[in-house]
């Protein structure tokens, strides 16, 4: 009688995160917690994208810059309360930087048992009166990771009550760095530090150095399995011995970024800037922390320090494009690309990165809720594509198109719209060009499908066989 | 009723939040291990010729203030008692900072709500015990009331009293000194008062006066540096708390009841009472169909609720009906009864989540039951720390799962909801401990139980 599962079904992209979000909020007629894990950044998008998508919703936004200890009557104190649907809660994590503090013990004093910033113990025993005084409203609580993790850990009755966690993953940055030492000296120095036991060979390193390698080590192992907040306390043990190691200030730097702890990681990255200025990937993640914050000028002059260092590394000028086209400033988007693809299609430069479809999508999937807004298409998209067409990436244009249909002909997506895409990439200058063709041929036997799920065969009937599972795949239909 | 409409509504009638409605609820406990809040709690109270005292227990979101309000209530009330049901943490204590004298005048406000005196008895005990120290009463309430105003409407002092202790910490302490000094004429007027509200009771209510304090168990900190307060609180009051001349039942956190504490409540409060899960599967693993159906009718309560005639649409449209299906097949509400674990809160998240992951329609389909059970079992990851994962992984290949031991890693997992307790009754009661059904589907979990050699 039970269904027996064998396989993970795969992860959910950001857009179909807001499209469940976008869903949930519909369904929800009453008191509800959601939490919503994403950059201050992706939230000015978010926000207004939701509101514009659920006009029958009255929505509003309590920004927090400073700590608070009670929420209750700040939203007590709002006019509109009474008529509220949604209510967005930003900056909460304010009210929890204060508790962070440095330690070694684990996890850290994040979530130590001792010290519950006020405001959660606030909403673990207030969660009653918000629901039977707000019974209207449908709270939303904005939060980088660490701050969830919070709730998690130190206000779980009302954490607890949420009726959905939302992640918005955020931007990939540059790996972290690797200190290569010789096999054997590694593995002895860090078997004796764990071990407790004395180094066996008088000429290994003074011990300091040893503590330095393993703490800096251990912090790698921790960082890539995601556990980030060991990953910290391993990196400032590493700290105290050697101060001057921007590795190891760098891996922390993405350690807080990956947090959410945006400030700290930028704090983090200054620190390697001012011991190795000439690291290009610290300018670049520090761009993208920025970005993330939604300080697009500082970010902008990041990606130009990175660039000015390593004018090759397209990703910089591409995600430079990116924060260009955010805040609307598509002349300069537009010079940022043609730097990127100008790189891309020299073959004397090296290929950084092998995925240049991903580049690409990035860039789709921030259109895809924009495109219809006039502008756009003649100011952007047309030379846009003439860039991408000189660079010769149509293959990988093709690629991130496939990639992103399922998101085109999402239920949120009007028939209306779905077929406006198609017809924007039909008519383009790459219309007619061979490798778009077979991507434009599944685009619009989704859209029909999408019109009409009951045709599926006919329809698929009229591709030729060996497309069939790439559009299955595309849609994720099983 | 157009179809958005309709998914709104059975979203709602799953909202997790709130205790089950009179016309929803169903009675488990035949699948709690012949659990019966009934027999256990009720019958105490029923059958006792002397005033009762107890504490009542239960993890998070396994369904407690539901028995409390649903179950109980309504038996003692055909059983011709006056209930007086209140939430600690609903208005009157500061969670978190509440003490003894703050309970006390809680229930002194609730009684005087529920038994409220006429005007003929203006001059009820507790009045005079409020004339006798209105002096220093004044003092910490902020607006300027005359003796006479707070005889007209005999919880205006009292109410006002736990409003500036609630909303004024700073006063906290010296109001607490005050009710402390003078506990035990306030213990004695409140009795009064609640004898002289006893012989005035109607007939339907002649057998007395029930309350019951639910959520006392959250209000009261468990951690480490604050368990001296509820040792004061249950342990060292004892004598107070059980001083009430009528029947009492507080809730009690489950950690307490578990600790090495559970012999000096017991002396005090007879054994506590712990609500356990539903069990839907046997202790060797096997599926409990009878759990699974119970849950199930839960399930169907709730959408009948809506709309009776969604009920017959349930597992699948039946043709010409007009109506749509709830769930495209009978196995995708089994799997949502089997994966909650039992925990009634996990099933309102699984079936409001199914909904949600399932774009415009109504009819939850396999693919949507899929991602709600991964998405929900993913959150995990972020929960729990290395050791826990561990722990719970070991637990997962204890070849007899009776055997998992007491202690405070366990209860902490207990509480969170992470580890689930069941008891079966068949011949003889056994009681045992299994990890989430939810948590077996996680990486980490995976991961954890690997790292030991498990493959199961």
């Amino acid at each position: 009688m039970l269904l027996e599962f064998t396989e993970e079904l795969p992860p959910l992209t950001n857009e179909e995160v807001y499209q469940v979000f976008a869903n949930t909020l519909d369904l929800i007629t009453g008191f509800s917690i959601l939490f919503l894990q994403c950059s201050p950044a992706e939230a000015n998008q978010l926000i207004p994208r939701v509101q514009q998508d659920l006009p029958g919703r009255k929505m509003g936004v309590l920004e927090l810059g400073e700590p608070i200890n009670n929420l209750y009557r700040l939203v007590e104190a709002r006019a509109d309360r009474a008529s509220l649907n949604v209510l967005f809660i930003r900056g909460l994590e304010n009210s929890l930087k204060n508790d962070i503090k440095p330690g070694y013990q684990g996890l850290g004093d994040y979530y130590n048992l001792n010290t519950v910033p006020p405001i959660l113990s606030h909403l673990n025993q207030q969660r009653e009166n918000f629901r039977d005084h707000f019974g209207n409203i449908c709270f939303v609580f904005v939060l980088p990771r660490f701050a969830i993790r919070y709730f998690v850990r130190r206000a779980p009755d009302f954490y607890d009550w949420n009726s959905g966690v939302f992640k918005i993953e955020n931007l990939s940055i540059e790996n972290s760095i690797t200190i290569s030492i010789p096999t054997e000296t590694w593995y002895q120095k860090i078997f004796s530090h764990f071990s407790g036991l004395r180094p066996k060979s008088k000429d290994l390193k003074p011990v300091q150095d040893d503590s330095f390698i393993a703490f800096f080590t251990k912090g790698n192992s921790l960082f890539n399995l995601g556990r980030y907040e060991e990953a910290i306390e391993s990196y400032d043990r590493a700290i105290s011995f050697k101060h001057d190691k921007h590795e190891a200030w760098y891996n922390r730097g993405n350690s807080l970024d990956n947090l959410g702890r945006y400030e700290d990681a930028i704090a983090s990255y200054d620190r390697v800037i001012a011991i190795n200025p000439n690291n290009g990937s610290t300018w670049h993640n520090k761009g993208g922390t920025y970005f993330k914050l939604g300080k697009y000028p500082e970010s902008i002059s990041c990606y130009d320090q990175r660039i000015a260092l390593q004018p090759d590394r397209y990703n910089s000028w591409h995600d430079k494009g990116l924060v260009q086209f955010v805040t609307s400033d598509y002349q300069a988007a537009l010079a940022s690309w043609q730097q990127a693809f100008n790189y891309i299609s020299d073959p004397a430069v090296p290929r950084y990165y092998e995925d240049i479809s991903g580049l690409i999508q990035e860039f789709i999937e921030e259109l895809i809720p924009r495109f219809t807004q006039p502008p756009i298409h003649q100011t952007l998209l047309i030379p846009l594509l003439k860039i991408y067409q000189q660079a010769n990436v149509i293959t990988e244009l093709g690629t991130a198109l496939i990639n992103t249909l399922h998101l085109i002909v999402a239920p949120a997506i009007s028939d209306h719209t779905a077929a406006e895409w198609l017809a924007l990439w039909r008519t383009s200058s790459l219309g007619n060009e061979p490798a778009m063709e077979l991507p434009l041929r599944l685009m619009s036997t989704a859209i029909e499908y999408k019109k009409d799920p009951s045709k599926r065969q006919s329809l698929w009937l009229n591709l030729p066989s060996e497309e069939r599972p790439i559009l299955n795949k595309a849609l994720k239909i099983q | 009723m157009n179809q958005q409409e309709l998914r709104r509504k059975v979203m709602s009638a799953f909202e997790p939040l709130r205790p089950a409605r009179s016309d929803t609820y169903v009675d488990c406990s035949s699948v709690r291990g012949d659990w019966n809040i009934l027999t256990e709690l009720g019958s105490r109270i029923v059958d006792s010729e002397e005033f009762t005292c107890q504490l009542f227990s239960g993890y998070k979101g396994s369904g407690k203030s539901t028995e409390l309000i649903r179950c109980l209530n309504d038996y003692l009330k055909d059983q011709g008692f006056l209930v007086v049901y209140f939430a600690a943490d609903n208005g009157d204590l500061e969670p978190g900072d509440v003490q003894y004298a703050d309970i006390l005048l809680s229930c002194v406000t609730n009684l005087l709500k529920a038994v409220p005196p006429t005007t003929a008895q203006q001059d009820h005990p507790l009045m005079g015990w409020v004339q006798k120290n209105w002096e220093w009463m004044q003092q910490f309430i902020p607006e300027k009331l005359t003796l006479e105003e707070v005889k007209v409407e005999a919880n205006l002092g009292f109410g006002k009293l736990i409003a500036t202790l609630k909303n004024n910490p700073d006063r906290r302490l010296e109001i607490r000194r005050k009710v402390n000094e003078q506990t035990p004429n306030l213990l004695q007027a409140l009795n009064e008062f609640i004898a002289q509200a006893q012989a005035n009771l109607p007939a339907a209510q002649e057998r007395g006066i029930v309350l019951i304090v639910d959520n006392l168990d959250r209000v009261l900190s468990t951690e480490d540096e604050k368990q001296q307060n509820w040792r004061d609180i249950y342990i060292n009051r004892s004598v107070l708390m059980r001083g009430l001349h009528c029947h009492v039942i507080y809730t009690v956190d489950v950690a307490l009841v578990y600790s090495n504490t559970e012999s000096e409540l017991r002396e005090r409060y007879g054994s506590s009472l712990v609500l356990p899960m539903v069990t839907v599967h046997y202790l060797d693993g096997q599926v409990n169909r009878a759990g699974i159906d119970i849950l199930r009718q839960l399930v169907q309560k709730r959408i009948a609720a809506i709309d009776p005639q969604l009920v017959a649409n349930m597992d699948g449209a039946v043709p010409d009906s007009g109506q749509p299906a709830i769930f495209a097949s009978p196995e995708i509400l089994d799997n949502l009864c089997l994966m909650c674990g039992g925990r009634m809160r996990t099933l309102m998240h699984l079936m409001q989540d199914s909904l949600k992951y399932n774009g415009s329609e109504l009819t939850i389909s396999e693919k949507s039951m899929r991602r709600a059970l991964q998405e929900i079992s993913n959150r995990y990851d972020n929960e729990l720390d290395d050791h826990q994962w561990a722990t719970l992984a070991q637990i997962a290949l204890l070849s007899d799962k009776t055997t998992v031991p007491n202690n405070s890693e366990i209860y902490k997992l207990l509480r969170s909801g992470h580890l689930l307790e069941y008891r079966y009754y068949q011949d003889q009661l056994s009681t045992w401990r299994d990890v989430h059904p939810l948590i077996t589907m996680s990486r980490r979990f995976k991961e954890a139980r690997d790292k030991l050699g498990g493959h199961s």
